[in-house]
């Protein structure tokens, strides 16, 4: 069974806006500060892998807007930075997706810490925001939780045939 | 197959448009500020959703409470209401005896009337902010650069609202500052935040001020932004180095700004002009 682009558009959105939601979640401080994973980031990132047609650098601008307004950044900060990181996965999606997925997992790691790193940069240029010593180190938690998300989304598109 | 060529742009054309997308939007955060506005209005459902387990716990937990834990609250509270309300009597005296000698002076009376109770949402923000989101809105006639306390002091004001929710911005945030007066001696200051909640700094104070470990300041007024007289920070700490012209102090803010539950946003209700046609005309 077979469902048109809207249909895969939607439910693309619809698992963004969920990563948005595990994003916002309240958590106890200490677990926010050093092991909540950036959801949403990740999210595009695995649609851009694979599905770079349906869900690439606009997309990933858009989902960053969102995410701006969620967490009362600057307007358009993450939205750069989501756009050109995404950029980098839609160039090189069949290389990526020929890797491993603990190899992913440590490619992934390294582009969200580029990822908290320009956004950083920024803040702190845009309106010279503090950046907290404990703010690097959710970088690391992709590594784990990678494979677990690639495999969940991945069922996700195949249970409904998205393409 | 999957046709990977169909696509409209090259990258590199996107990629150009993004930047100079984001950057225009960046700049012109000024008139895009309505947009943001309903964004966010679109997107507050998915705070309270995200913030409904957090809720769900508290209101359990409130429900299971044992009867002696109640009962010790109710004990507690009640004495307190008795204290409060003892000097709320005095208050009341004291508020008309100061009236009557302002208006003696000539000098205008701010008093601020309308209070609204506003419940802090736990919800995850920018990580280089020191921010909390309400759950008032313009709805309830919030305005941008509110000024917003707790039962402790000034906890900051708002800087984005939305219909239902609205963001406030800290006093401890690294770009707020606020004016001060110490309370033993009336003597100007500005606390400036430093991106902690529990340590704010002095700006620009000369070495010779007299200031004093202990010392509570409070509200100045001035500015117009933050009504008169609410207390905000303690001084903690002075340091004189010998090769600088100003002293550094540390102070703690008052109100406990990292674990605020609940918040008093004021109104400001300033009519200076039928207080001056009050006054004797000499």
């Amino acid at each position: 069974m077979r469902h048109g682009p809207i249909f895969s558009l939607a439910i693309i959105w619809l698992s963004v806006i969920c990563g948005a939601l595990l994003q916002v979640m309240p958590l106890p401080p200490l677990i926010d500060e050093y092991i909540r994973p950036h959801w949403m980031f990740l999210t595009c990132i695995y649609w851009c892998l694979a599905m770079p047609h349906r869900f690439n650098i606009g997309s990933a601008w858009c989902a960053g807007l969102l995410l701006d307004v969620l967490w009362g950044m600057t307007f358009g900060l993450n939205a750069l930075v989501f756009g050109l990181c995404c950029a980098f996965v839609t160039h090189q999606f069949q290389k990526i997706r020929s890797y491993s997925v603990w190899h992913q997992a440590l490619i992934f790691t390294v582009l969200v810490a580029i990822y908290q790193f320009l956004t950083a940069i920024l803040a702190s240029w845009f309106n010279n925001a503090l950046v907290p010593d404990s703010y690097y180190f959710t970088s690391l938690v992709t590594l784990i939780i990678w494979p677990w998300m690639f495999f969940t989304l991945r069922r996700v598109r195949r249970r409904f045939f998205l393409s | 197959m999957k046709n990977i060529f169909r696509r409209r742009f090259p990258a590199s054309v996107k990629i150009i448009f993004i930047v100079i997308l984001s950057f225009g939007i960046i700049v012109n955060a000024e008139p895009l500020a309505p947009v943001k506005k309903y964004i966010s209005t679109l997107l507050s459902p998915l705070q309270f959703i995200a913030n409904a387990p957090l809720a769900m716990i508290e209101s359990i937990s409130e429900n299971i409470k044992f009867r002696n834990t109640l009962i010790a609250e109710n004990k507690a509270l009640k004495e307190m209401e008795l204290k409060l309300s003892d000097r709320l009597l005095r208050i009341v005296h004291l508020e008309q005896e100061n009236t009557r000698l302002s208006v003696l002076l000539g000098s205008p009376v701010s008093t601020t009337t309308k209070k609204l109770i506003a419940k802090v949402q736990v919800v995850d923000s920018d990580p280089f902010k020191l921010q909390v989101i309400v759950n008032k809105g313009s709805e309830d006639d919030v305005f941008i650069g509110q000024s917003v306390v707790d039962e402790h002091g000034v906890v900051g004001q708002v800087i984005e609202v939305s219909q239902y929710s609205s963001r406030i911005l800290l006093i401890a945030d690294n770009s707020h500052a606020i004016p001060l007066r110490n309370q033993r001696n009336d003597v100007r200051l500005i606390g400036l935040g430093k991106g902690d909640v529990h340590q704010m700094e002095l700006q620009y104070v000369t070495k010779n001020t007299d200031v004093k470990i202990g010392d509570m300041l409070v509200t100045s007024g001035l500015g117009n932004r933050f009504p008169e007289g609410y207390p905000v920070a303690k001084v903690t700490g002075i340091e004189n180095r010998s090769n600088e012209i100003y002293s550094t102090i540390v102070i703690q803010p008052t109100a406990k700004l990292d674990r605020i539950r609940y918040v008093l946003l004021l109104w400001p209700n300033t009519t200076p002009s039928e207080l001056l046609t009050l006054a004797p005309s000499s």
